[in-house]
């Protein structure tokens, strides 16, 4: 039966890769669904000769459990109070609002930075809910928004770095987050670990990953696809005359609807009335919403939009699939077996497996990070022992970063498709900018940051925290400031040549793995050479396979049926 | 405290490469992406445990 | 400049035409051509038939199979940080909740879902406090009835016996069906 896992898994991956690429060209629901139709076939009959009759009747009950219902739930209410909000006015009273805002002291600036970060400070069980109520917002800040305040360009860096901040959200969300299931495994040595050990190596790592991708699209996505956005700019007649503002009228309801939206949001994150789900809250606010605000449950129904939705089922019913064929016990073992190859060793395997998610970006993080987490737990001192408890915790806080924001770059019906779509600009624009980020940025600050501030605030042991402290400083204007600097280097390369482009970006990548790949070893063993250079060697290895995967050019056809009839 | 600070200092940290990312990198505009930034990071820092 | 005008004026698109992707905001994406892909239009009707079906399913099997409470599970795994607080070693308390949502019977015995006691001790970890032991006694009832038809395949409980999953509550039914 083992062999049935690699079989499935080879299926999985090359159906991925042949629609990643292009040759597959029909919607990644109808590809996800056919992958999972095979692997059930290929499954059945596997398990008609090993186990009989009875287990195959049983299949269809043990795929369905890879459907994950809360964040489809989560993005279906989000959506339902994003129409609710627009049917209201809403979103003219958020923009009136942002309009006085931005006359204060911090300005339009520092009004944009604040809505950028806000997803990690809600921490949302799923980045989806104030995607769908704000992306909206965002958009109006651009010419065919309304608001005509930013261009094109800066546009693109907005949506780009929002989504980046909520595709991410869900990592530190004490509310049912993805870290949680990392800190549910810490909890068997950390006594205090569900209180939330893995969320300041998060949100901290995020909040600079989120400015990294806005530099990232602003230097290198914008010259690697110039046409694969299709928003307008500004037309040249209105730059001579500086931008214009349009005058916005908000209707007293729409501060109304605001304002059961805002309390809604608190409510699902500090649940003063007791426990409940963020989707009851959230549809509770709707339904006030109908009442004082007098729209229509159409008028929520509108804001409903299944492409996302059904993507991201789509891709648990493939994941689903793969569970109950045991394709996700292949993973396992081949991730585990890395150990042995000479050059990688412990270091390396774990530098290449904090990495993996954003290797293979599903449409949600809770995917893998289910079938992978009992995996590095098991690495620890629980069985195999190549971890003691704090290096686990390190580990852990490195990879459940990269995981948490793999849904960003996932191109399987992923949270970041919805920045694509508000932005305009084809499936794939941002996987880059969202790789690198998870890559170079998060992972290994998050893993600095548990190694030198959250165990010694988790596990008081003789910590010297003004050494610590400065440790973390350095670390991040390092690694910040050298990758700020292969992003310029590559955004002053970039020509026209989509091939040379490409070839560069994958040079910087290997850069920025290695980097991630050795500051990770170093957080765990510290100043050993040997582990340090395994370490370098999987961060390159997770790196190219990372590279590989962004794609060269994104929309001939898009391209070309935008560009005239003859398509 | 220690949360405090470093939350501090990496949100104004991302504040002013994020005003430098949408093309505001004035010193004036940069002084309010900290600013903003600086927010980001203390509101992050009160809802972490502590 | 001619070509340059001219090339601005083709990429002028009419919103209305193109699917929504959120409230307001129409997008474009190869994938939503329909006229350049015919031959697949009924493959990918077929496909979102089969997702909505499978979503309809996970939704209404827990409520026709009277376990309605887990279809509130985040699948968080907060619950996981039971740990030895767990009186019979169960580990993986979410893999019970997901595997009595859909009725996969083989999942629950595997996670040890029938050494169950139902003690609550998780309970007090799930971010929704969910009824956990309910829900695990609800399962296990009806892995039982399973267990009774001939429904569960011999070598899961095989494998249960053999690891000490089965609790002294189910052991007859467990040895009865493998009899």
């Amino acid at each position: 039966m083992e062999i049935l896992g690699y079989i499935t898994l080879s299926l999985f991956i090359g159906l991925m890769l042949l629609t990643l690429f292009g040759y597959i060209r029909t919607p990644v629901q109808t590809v996800l669904v056919l992958s999972t139709v095979l692997t059930l076939i290929i499954g059945a009959v596997f398990r008609y000769f090993d186990s009989g009759w009875n287990a195959v009747l049983l299949m269809p009950n043990e795929f369905l459990g890879g459907i994950i219902l809360h964040p489809i739930t989560a993005l279906l209410t989000g959506l339902f109070l994003a129409g609710g909000l627009k049917a209201s006015g809403g979103f003219e009273a958020l923009k009136k609002m942002l309009n006085y805002l931005r006359r204060s002291p911090i300005g339009l600036v520092g009004t944009l930075v604040i809505l950028i970060n806000l997803p990690v400070i809600a921490s949302l069980p799923c980045g989806r809910i104030l995607a769908a109520s704000l992306l909206p917002l965002l958009f109006t800040f651009g010419l065919e928004g309304g608001m005509g305040l930013l261009t094109k360009s800066q546009i693109i860096v907005l949506i780009g770095a929002f989504t980046r901040n909520a595709m991410g959200s869900c990592g530190p969300s004490p509310i049912g987050g993805v870290g949680q299931i990392g800190e549910g495994f810490l909890g068997s040595f950390f006594p205090t670990a569900s209180e939330g050990i893995l969320r300041a190596p998060q949100a901290f790592s995020l909040m600079l990953g989120t400015a990294v991708v806005a530099l990232f699209l602003k230097f290198v996505s914008k010259r690697f696809y110039p046409d694969d956005v299709a928003l307008r700019d500004v037309p040249p007649a209105w730059k001579a005359e500086g931008l214009r503002e349009a005058v916005i009228e908000a209707p007293a309801k729409g501060y109304l609807a605001l304002v059961i939206f805002v309390v809604s949001l608190l409510v699902s994150i500090f649940q003063p009335f007791g426990k409940m789900p963020v989707q009851t809250v959230l549809v509770g606010g709707a339904l006030v919403m109908v009442v004082a605000c007098r729209i229509r449950i159409n008028d929520l129904l509108d804001g409903i939009i299944l492409l996302p939705v059904t993507a991201m089922a789509a891709g648990f019913l493939a994941a689903g699939a793969l569970a109950a064929t045991g394709g996700f016990d292949a993973l396992g073992v081949i991730l585990n077996s890395l150990v042995r190859v000479p050059f990688l060793g412990i270091a390396g395997m774990l530098a290449i497996f904090v990495q993996f998610q954003t290797i293979l970006p599903l449409s949600c993080s809770r995917i893998l990070t289910a079938a992978l987490v009992p995996v590095l737990y098991l690495f620890g001192p629980a069985k195999f022992g190549f971890l003691d408890w704090s290096q686990l915790a390190v580990v852990m806080a490195a990879y459940m970063i990269n995981a948490t924001t793999s849904c960003g770059p996932s191109p399987l019906g992923g949270g970041g498709m919805m920045g694509e779509g508000t932005m305009r600009a084809e499936t794939g624009f941002i996987k880059g900018a969202y790789t690198f980020s998870s890559m170079a940025i998060m992972a290994p600050l998050a893993a600095i940051y548990m190694k030198f501030l959250n165990l010694s605030v988790f596990q008081p042991s003789n910590p010297d925290f003004v050494r610590d402290i400065v440790t973390i400083g350095e670390f991040t204007l390092v690694v910040a400031v050298a990758n700020i600097l292969f992003i310029a280097v590559m955004g002053r390369l970039a020509g026209t040549n989509a091939s040379t482009n490409w070839f560069i970006q994958l040079v910087v990548f290997l850069a920025g793995g290695a980097i991630a790949g050795g500051i990770l070893a170093f957080a765990l063993f510290e100043q050993n050479f040997a582990l340090i250079t395994q370490g370098v060697a999987g961060g390159l290895i997770a790196a190219a396979l990372i590279a590989l995967m962004v794609p060269r050019t994104l929309s001939r056809r898009m391209t070309a049926t935008l560009t005239g009839p003859e398509m | 405290m220690l949360t405090w600070i470093t939350f501090l200092f990496v949100g104004t940290l991302s504040g002013v490469l994020i005003s430098w990312a949408l093309d505001m990198s004035s010193p004036k505009e940069l002084l309010q992406g900290a600013l903003g930034g600086l927010i980001a990071g203390f509101l992050m820092a009160a809802m972490l445990p502590h | 400049m001619d070509s340059e005008k001219e090339r601005e004026i083709k990429h002028q698109r009419k919103d209305t035409e193109q699917p929504l992707v959120l409230p307001g905001i129409h997008r474009y994406q190869f994938f939503t051509n329909l006229k350049d892909r015919g031959w697949t239009k009924n493959l990918d009707r077929a496909a979102v038939f089969g997702i909505v079906a499978a979503l309809a399913a996970t939704v209404i099997k827990p409520l026709t199979k009277g376990n309605p409470a887990t279809i509130y599970c985040y699948e968080c795994r907060a619950c996981y940080a039971t740990q030895d607080r767990c009186p019979v070693g169960i580990t993986f308390q979410a893999e019970l909740v997901v595997a009595g949502r859909v009725g996969d019977y083989d999942r629950f015995i595997r996670s040890g879902g029938l050494k169950c006691i139902r003690c609550g001790n998780c309970q007090s970890y799930c971010v929704q406090y969910l009824p956990l032991p309910v829900m695990f006694a609800a399962m296990q009832e009806d892995t039982r009835r399973a267990i009774k038809k001939g429904i569960v395949p011999r070598c899961s409980l095989e494998s249960a016996m053999t690891y000490g999953l089965v609790g002294k509550e189910f052991i007859d039914d467990v040895v009865r069906a493998l009899a």
